[in-house]
């Protein structure tokens, strides 16, 4: 992954202030988020101090700095999915995937957190991954889900 | 070129290109500011400052707008006077009512605006405190709901120290002060020279305290507590009592401490002059012995931060002697615990410094070869101040008393540690003394003691011409080391000293002072230099006693230290 960032700096000059963003946008693009060690290879290539590429980059809000999965799993638990089970859902993503909410899977693959209400009660319980909404869920339907996630990467 | 400009309906004179603030100020007017900071680039950001000029629709940021023909300004017309005061307001309504419990009371100069603006209610209430307070770095406290977002810390430590550990993150009304990634404080780059703290309007950043731990000991009566000054401390300690800033108390202050209990009373000089001497030793071995050259000093800790984590590469040429608080701490634990035959477990050592870095150098100091810590405690001066006070006790100037015994007496040459250059001075004294027999004819170095950034002088001692470099500001020094690195520079001693001006202006000195206080606090450690009699380290008795018993044993063991490289966030 150093690599790829090192692949990045080296199509732009060094000690040249003005492509920050762009090498942050190409960074963020290649890796799914500034890490660290972007932050320090991009600082020395440019000859700026870390906390100023920082600084710049926080201000967008497109950019993250902590690992992303490729699927954001978001377990509803607002009051209706939670009478419809939304715990035992989240017990079988944590079980299946070996994380718990919040944590992220070691092949930065699938990533559980929890949502309140995502405002389609009517179909508890309910799941959104990227922005794709699964309804009326159980634990097969689930499987399905994650099978063609999956699936989807080949 | 003077041109005159009308004030208030008065006429002044301005110098062309200067910002109106500076040509008010001269002039003996003020206007409020926060953001605004003398020598470093004005940012027009906190809005206080601002005036009414003719011919502009909008009011002007004083601070910011340069003077370039004549022009008609009105610094407290109802209009100025409201805007201000509700720019105030809009910066209390993030701004949490903790006046009380807070270690910038009194010396606060957001209070102070909000007193003079006879603010008397909440007029905004923005935002949710998070009272999120990061205590990670082993001196400084950063709390984010008291930061105003002037930006002063961020420009200090960007502009004049060169190290850059803080930035804004994010923007809008989620803009913080924080570092790269916004780890906490221990793990990014910050090297603990306290200059933010210094600037500071507010609690934003602040010295952890140890005064928790010195009362603690104070009232425990198995504990022998011990407490040492530095000369930095005793011309400025005086200022937080009222008095005029460069009044040296160095006397009063052992007489006053020994009032408030503590077991004994020493100015940490003894120490200083056993590091002079053992550093004149390390550069004639140095220059003997053909390097590594040039050495440079260690007893600024902030300046080892910075080389263990930017210059690995001249860590050996870091003198490995220990700084005088270090030294003074171990003489404590283990000489004077023998000749009083105390146990080195039951000594609680205090040190009373300018600086902030000293409280890592003696928690850092615990991981060295000896298997007790040199040093327990560190106080700013500002933390003594309020420790005085909180044992009922003020400043008397009028009784006086000399260091406790063993350690009574200290060269005038010691106490020039506190000045930038008057490190390298005291150690021409001493460097001259061993290597012609005699000592120096003119002890001051004028060269030396002009107010610079970066200053050489060059000596001929005996056969051999000496050449010294002094730096002060860690931007400076980075300079300085990098020309040194590529061969441009070469000298056989280099000082380095973190603070600009050195330790008379570290981080722990008393805060809002009056205008040309440092220089006052200078001018009082050269007039001792001047007036005391023992004006050489090596003519110090108290220090000979040390030296026999060293040179018996051939131990000086306890006086050194190490360096390792820090991998951080830069
Ligand atoms: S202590 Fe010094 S290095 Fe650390 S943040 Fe403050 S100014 Fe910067
Ligand atoms: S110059 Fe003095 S006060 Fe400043 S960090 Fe160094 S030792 Fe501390
Ligand atoms: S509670 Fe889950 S969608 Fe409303
Ligand atoms: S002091 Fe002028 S804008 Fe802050």
């Amino acid at each position: 992954m150093d690599n790829l960032i090192e692949l990045i700096l080296l199509k732009y000059p060094k000690n040249a202030t003005e492509n920050i963003i762009e090498i942050l946008l190409q960074i963020q693009e290649a890796e799914g988020f500034i890490s660290a060690q972007s932050i320090i290879m991009l600082s020395e290539h440019v000859g700026v101090q870390s906390s100023k590429i920082y600084s710049v980059a926080s201000f967008y809000d497109q950019f993250v700095f902590e690992a992303r999965a490729k699927f954001i799993i978001r377990v509803c638990s607002g009051t209706s999915c939670y009478i419809s089970g939304s715990d035992t859902i989240i017990s079988f993503l944590e079980k299946e995937f070996n994380i718990r909410i919040g944590e992220i899977t070691r092949d930065h693959v699938f990533q559980i957190e929890t949502k309140s209400c995502l405002g389609a009660c009517a179909q508890s319980p309910v799941l959104e991954i990227n922005g794709v909404f699964y309804s009326n869920l159980t634990p097969q339907r689930i499987r399905q889900i994650i099978h063609q996630c999956k699936s989807s990467l080949q | 070129m003077f041109l005159n400009i009308e004030v208030n309906n008065q006429i002044i004179k301005a110098d062309k290109g200067e910002t109106i603030l500076s040509a008010l100020n001269r002039n003996g007017m003020n206007v409020p500011t926060l953001c605004f900071l003398k020598e470093l680039n004005p940012t027009g950001a906190c809005r206080m400052c601002v005036v009414e000029v003719e011919g502009y629709e909008n009011l002007i940021t004083a601070c910011s707008q340069p003077i370039e023909g004549f022009m008609k300004i009105q610094t407290h017309s109802k209009r100025v006077l409201n805007a201000r005061k509700t720019n105030l307001e809009l910066l209390l309504a993030n701004h949490p009512d903790e006046c009380l419990y807070c270690i910038r009371n009194g010396s606060c100069e957001l209070q102070n605006l909000a007193q003079s603006f006879n603010i008397n209610e909440r007029k905004f209430k923005n935002k949710k405190f998070t009272l999120k307070v990061d205590k990670s770095s082993a001196a400084i406290v950063k709390e984010t709901d008291k930061c105003i977002l002037c930006g002063r810390c961020i420009r200090i430590c960007d502009e004049v120290q060169d190290v850059s550990a803080l930035c804004f993150i994010k923007k809008g009304s989620s803009t913080t002060v924080g570092t790269t990634l916004n780890k906490p404080l221990s793990h990014s780059n910050c090297i603990l020279c306290g200059q933010c703290i210094m600037v500071c309007p507010t609690a934003g950043l602040h010295e952890k305290s140890h005064t928790p731990q010195v009362l603690e000991a104070m009232g425990n009566p198995k504990k022998h507590t011990v407490i040492f000054h530095s000369s930095s401390v005793s011309v400025s300690i005086a200022e937080e009592f009222g008095f005029k800033a460069g009044k040296d108390v160095s006397i009063s202050l052992n007489s006053t401490l020994k009032k408030l209990g503590f077991n004994k009373v020493f100015e940490v000089g003894v120490a200083s002059d056993i590091y002079l001497i053992e550093l004149a030793e390390d550069i004639i071995n140095r220059t003997q012995n053909k390097g590594p050259l040039p050495l440079f000093s260690s007893c600024c800790p902030a300046w080892i931060q910075f080389a263990e984590q930017y210059f690995p590469g001249i860590l050996t040429s870091i003198s490995q002697i220990k700084s005088p608080q270090q030294i003074m701490g171990a003489l404590i634990k283990s000489k004077y615990a023998d000749d009083l035959n105390l146990n080195n477990k039951d000594i609680f050592t205090i040190s009373v410094m300018p600086c902030i870095a000293k409280k890592q150098e003696a928690i850092k100091g615990n991981t060295s070869i000896s298997s007790f810590s040199d040093v327990d405690c560190v106080l700013t001066t500002r933390e003594l101040a309020s420790l005085i006070k909180i044992k009922g006790f003020k400043l008397d100037d009028t009784e006086t008393q000399l260091s406790d015994a063993p350690f009574v007496n200290q060269s005038s040459a010691s106490k020039l540690l506190g000045t930038s250059g008057g490190l390298t001075e005291s150690l021409i004294r001493i460097l001259h003394h061993k290597v012609t027999g005699k000592d120096i004819n003119e002890i001051k170095q004028s060269k030396l003691r002009i107010s610079k950034g970066i200053k050489e002088i060059s000596v001929m001692l005996g056969e051999t011409t000496y050449n010294f470099a002094v730096v002060n500001g860690i931007g400076n020094a980075r300079k300085l080391i990098n020309d040194i690195m590529s061969g441009k520079k070469t000298y056989h001693f280099v000082e380095v000293m973190a603070c600009k001006e050195g330790c008379v202006n570290g981080g722990g000195q008393p805060l809002l002072s009056e205008k040309d206080a440092l220089k006052s606090r200078i001018k009082a450690i050269y007039d001792s230099d001047e007036k005391e009699s023992i004006k050489f380290p090596y003519k110090n008795p108290s220090i000979s006693e040390f030296y026999q018993a060293f040179t018996k044993s051939g131990n000086k063991n306890i006086l050194i230290t190490n360096y390792k490289e820090r991998t951080v966030l830069k």
